[in-house]
């Protein structure tokens, strides 16, 4: 399949920003997982919704909120901007912090689900062989959910592809610096004869979805097989 | 001397509640009690994974656990070795590296695992990962696991509990020559008389979450014996005194009479044998001219039904518990009753060696 410049662009764009997004999700969402999954704390009731919250409410809602923070006037983008000179708004950055954001839920949902899965006594054992907490988390914790952690990655990233209306919000539509797939196929069914860049736009999202969930599956197989008594 | 102060106390949501005090110096004490006594949740309190509502634990005189001050020490800062009864081995991790996961509490002391598994007999599955392992290799491996930490204390709940002769007897020799040569406390859960006899030198009786018995083995083993405690449900055990060697074999002393004994005395431990209540005869009058060789003078304790057998629990006059099974007819005729008097008669052909002979 022949792509465009700007095809193969929007195509780079897109894995950069979920890959990042991914990326930067993932230590809070494993912290968060295991404090949820194993740790009773006042507001644990406060903190699973709040980590829920943007799966139900409408991503552009989300985008408008990472605007008002993250935005050169906003709390936090204002300092980031004076500190650091890092701008978000209408930046790749921004659409990987967005796509992160709304794809958070699905990685923590999936390796809190993980991590509850865990006998606690291998992690009991472990500490009483001289281990802390976070050595345990680890060394026994996570390598045994690692199907669940992987799974959660995987989801997250698959979500980050296909996110679209906090991204939009937040890093905007612009050619070549933030418009990942989502956006360049709504550009092309906006634009006279795009049909068919759009078909090839789409073909590319559904295989790099099929791909990543086969190489899932597949690292799921192999830590089935390890595990098994 | 104390090394070990435990007081724990908590009240389960079952409704359970465990209150259990007791003390204990260096070497091996057995903790006996029927299942739900709350033996696993003292040594899971000891270890620090189970935080009871008031607890008070001190390990060589070093505070672990403290309603009173709110000291809670983690499991990785209590220097404990702890080898569970599911052996928990990591299944992620092959055989040599849950070894290598134990992180000792002194390196001077702790054994190199070559040597370890060696005496342990699993070096040959040090490249297998616990899926693979028989339940006797596992437990085995979780032993080795527990003894690399080189604890202060070491927790030991059924720990050889599938293993078979004779391998049992070995890692028995290993475990109580390791225990003697660091001369450091160790708590042993089991309903094994071997395991006791090889290891033990106090006995803990736990009874409904509540401490009944902490004394010597040779004192407080009969009461656990009678209690049905041991695997092999209520048994006698009498404690024997002064073996002799005589032209046609052993003999000993067993209250102010001499018996004979089917086998030598070994030179570990308290000497003692055991009957099965079956085979304990009770007389109100003279019973003479009965070749019944041992006859011991008691009063009834009780008598009641157990699992449908009816049995009278009676107190000798030399301080031992003994139980005898009778009939109804007999309860009955000889109207055995709590104080009623009663000659025990045994054959000496009854009683069986139990530890303290080979």
């Amino acid at each position: 399949m022949l792509l465009s410049p700007a095809e193969w662009q929007a195509l780079r764009i897109s894995l950069q920003v979920s890959l990042v997004a991914v990326a930067l999700g993932l230590l809070p969402a494993i912290a968060i997982a295991w404090l949820l999954a194993r740790r009773a704390f006042p507001g644990r009731f406060l903190v699973q919704t709040l980590v829920n919250l943007p799966l139900v409410i409408p991503p552009v809602v989300t985008g408008y909120l990472l605007l008002i923070a993250l935005g050169t006037h906003g709390w936090l983008g204002s300092r980031l901007h004076a500190w650091l000179g890092i701008r978000l708004v209408f930046d790749w950055k921004g659409a990987a912090i967005a796509s992160g954001v709304v794809a958070f839920p699905l990685m923590v949902r999936a390796i809190q689900v993980g991590i509850e899965s865990v006998d606690p006594r291998f992690e009991q054992a472990h500490r009483t062989l001289g281990h802390g907490a976070l050595s345990t988390l680890r060394r026994v914790t996570l390598p045994l959910c690692r199907h669940a952690v992987i799974a959660g990655a995987v989801l997250a990233f698959a979500r980050a592809l296909g996110e679209f209306g906090a991204t939009i919000m937040i890093a905007g539509n612009i050619p070549g610096q933030t418009r990942t797939i989502p956006l360049a196929i709504y550009t092309a069914l906006e634009s006279p004869g795009g049909d068919q860049q759009a078909w090839r736009l789409v073909g590319i999202s559904i295989i790099l979805a099929a791909g990543a969930l086969a190489a899932s599956e597949l690292m799921l197989a192999r830590a089935r097989r390890r595990l098994a008594p | 001397m104390t090394a070990l102060l435990t007081h724990c106390v908590h009240r389960f949501a079952s409704g359970f509640s465990l209150d259990a005090h007791f003390e204990t110096g260096p070497g091996v004490t057995a903790l006996f009690g029927p299942s739900g006594s709350g033996k696993t949740s003292i040594l899971s309190a000891i270890a620090g994974l189970f935080r009871p509502s008031l607890a008070d634990i001190r390990l060589n005189g070093r505070q672990l656990s403290s309603s009173a001050s709110g000291t809670w020490l983690a499991p990785n800062q209590r220097a404990i070795g702890v080898a569970f009864q599911e052996p928990r081995l990591l299944p992620h991790l092959r055989v040599r590296d849950n070894l290598r996961a134990a992180k000792p509490c002194d390196p001077a002391r702790a054994p190199p695992i070559e040597v370890l598994a060696r005496d342990l007999r699993i070096d040959a599955i040090l490249d297998q990962y616990p899926a693979t392992l028989s339940g006797g290799q596992r437990q085995r491996v979780s032993l080795a696991r527990a003894l690399l930490r080189a604890p202060q204390l070491l927790l030991l709940d059924e720990p050889l509990a599938a293993l078979e002769q004779p391998l049992r007897a070995h890692i028995l020799d290993v475990l109580a020559r390791t225990i003697g040569q660091w001369g450091i406390p160790a708590l042993l859960v089991t309903h094994q008389l071997d395991e006791v006899r090889r290891l033990a030198s106090r006995v803990i009786i736990l009874d409904r979450g509540t401490c009944v018995a902490n004394g010597p083995v040779d004192e407080v083993l009969p009461k656990a014996a009678a209690a049905g405690l041991l695997a092999q449900g209520p048994v006698n055990l009498l404690h024997l005194h002064d073996p002799r060697q005589d032209d046609l074999g052993w003999t000993a002393r067993l209250g102010d009479q001499r018996i004979r004994i089917a086998s030598a005395p070994s030179s570990e431990g308290p000497l003692f044998v055991r009957c099965l209540p079956h085979d304990v005869l009770l007389a109100t009058g003279p019973a003479d001219g009965l070749s019944a060789r041992i006859r011991l003078r008691a009063a009834v304790r009780d008598v009641v039904r157990q699992a449908n057998v009816p049995r009278a629990f009676v107190l000798l006059d030399i301080g031992q518990p003994l139980w005898a099974e009778v009939t109804l007819d007999a309860i009955h005729d000889l109207a055995l009753a709590p104080g009623r008097k009663v000659t025990c008669l045994i054959k000496s052909t009854a009683l069986e060696p139990a530890f303290g002979a080979r």
